[in-house]
């Protein structure tokens, strides 16, 4: 290699870091789409299960031409938890040295859909996939799959605590805190949800390399999520029917 | 863990899962009644701290994903004292006393005549890729640069 090829190398390399404000952040704007289409679908199959389980439902949404606020306030929960989790993994896989993105896959479409129809949920419409030198290690592959259910489990305490400070507020501001708890409810609801299914020891999903790693942290991870499920109620989506 | 052992264990598990599932999930409405009977600002303090203290575990949690534990076959060097007795493992810098070693890659292109070719030599002194033809330092033009 020449010495003038190595300077317009270096010129070429400079031009494109300084360019582009999301290379600084390791995204692409075609990995925020397919995160952005992977929301909204498993927004959709969330509400068609929720829709199918009590027929009440959309009528109570809709009633009398008022405006649904809890729709948009579950979009918001789902968007914050779902968009977290899977960053997280990433994040976590590129500071280990790994290469990482997101990506919707058939296979999990085709999961979701057919779970779908059958009325349990299996959110499996996409995953962060890495590779690098790092996942030839269970020490790693372990940490990157136990940071997602770790901020679910985050979120979730946040999202409490938001529940709290609208019990608070009730007598003094009643419009304010009447959104505040319903948006902690949906988002501890939502939160026990992901981190529980992703938990579970199954093949491709996280809570099978986080028990190769270190089976203390599942064990805790996972009684965390339980007991939260149990007091807060996020057990109630695997009801069949 | 052999193969076939681990799938032995992961129907262990999916077994255990039915069970507590069978059992958690009609459990679980009744934990509902914790709720009734209290004031808003009673729920309100309740839930707080409980948010607190989910957060504070959470948090806990991730300092155990980072905490400074030996990890397998990843990128860390060693250090070995003079009288060769004691080794210590250190983390991955690219200083210049230690010493790593570089992947030649499969395909690459001479330096010297540009020609393509498959499982290229490296120079020990100068790093540069070559082939067969000129390798050694007399046929290219060696410690011209990358040193």
């Amino acid at each position: 290699m020449k010495r003038q090829d190595q300077d317009w190398k270096d010129i070429i390399e400079k031009e494109y870091t300084k360019k582009n404000i999301l290379d600084k952040v390791h995204l692409s704007t075609h990995e925020i789409s397919e995160l952005g289409i992977a929301w909204v679908i498993s927004c959709f199959v969330i509400l068609v299960i929720i829709i199918r389980r009590d027929r009440d439902f959309l009528n109570e949404l809709f009633a009398q031409g008022r405006i649904p606020n809890e729709l948009f306030l579950f979009l918001f929960a789902l968007g914050i938890s779902f968009f977290t989790h899977e960053l997280m993994h990433k994040f976590t896989a590129i500071k280990y040295g790994a290469k990482a993105y997101f990506k919707i896959s058939q296979q999990g479409l085709m999961i979701t859909l057919i779970s779908m129809i059958i009325g349990f949920p299996i959110l499996a419409i996409g995953a962060v996939y890495w590779w690098g030198e790092a996942t030839s290690s269970t020490g790693i592959r372990g940490r990157v799959s136990a940071a997602g259910p770790i901020s679910n489990l985050i979120l979730a305490g946040l999202f409490i605590i938001i529940q709290g400070l609208g019990f608070f507020l009730i007598e003094s501001m009643t419009e304010l805190s009447l959104i505040l708890i319903t948006i902690g409810e949906v988002g501890v609801w939502l939160n026990v949800f992901l981190g529980t299914f992703n938990l579970l020891p199954i093949g491709v999903l996280d809570g099978a390399k986080v028990l190769d790693w270190n089976p203390k942290i599942w064990i805790g991870l996972i009684g965390s999520f339980i007991v939260l499920g149990l007091f807060m109620g996020g057990f109630s989506f695997y009801i069949p029917f | 863990m052999e193969l076939h052992s681990k799938y032995l264990t992961g129907f262990f598990i999916i077994g255990a899962l039915c069970i507590g599932y069978s059992i958690l999930v009609p459990i679980s409405p009744l934990f509902s009644y914790a709720y009734i009977g209290y004031t808003s600002e009673y729920l309100g303090i309740l839930l707080t701290t409980i948010g607190v203290l989910i957060l504070i575990i959470g948090l806990i949690f991730y300092y155990l994903l980072y905490s400074s534990e030996r990890i397998k076959g990843f990128k860390a060097e060693y250090e070995i004292s003079p009288d060769l007795t004691q080794f210590k493992a250190i983390p991955y810098s690219k200083n210049g006393s230690s010493v790593q070693k570089e992947e030649i890659p499969d395909k690459a292109f001479c330096s010297h005549c540009g020609k393509e070719i498959f499982k290229p030599f490296q120079c020990n002194i100068c790093k540069q890729l070559l082939c067969g033809k000129h390798y050694l330092p007399g046929e290219h033009s060696c410690m011209e640069e990358g040193m």
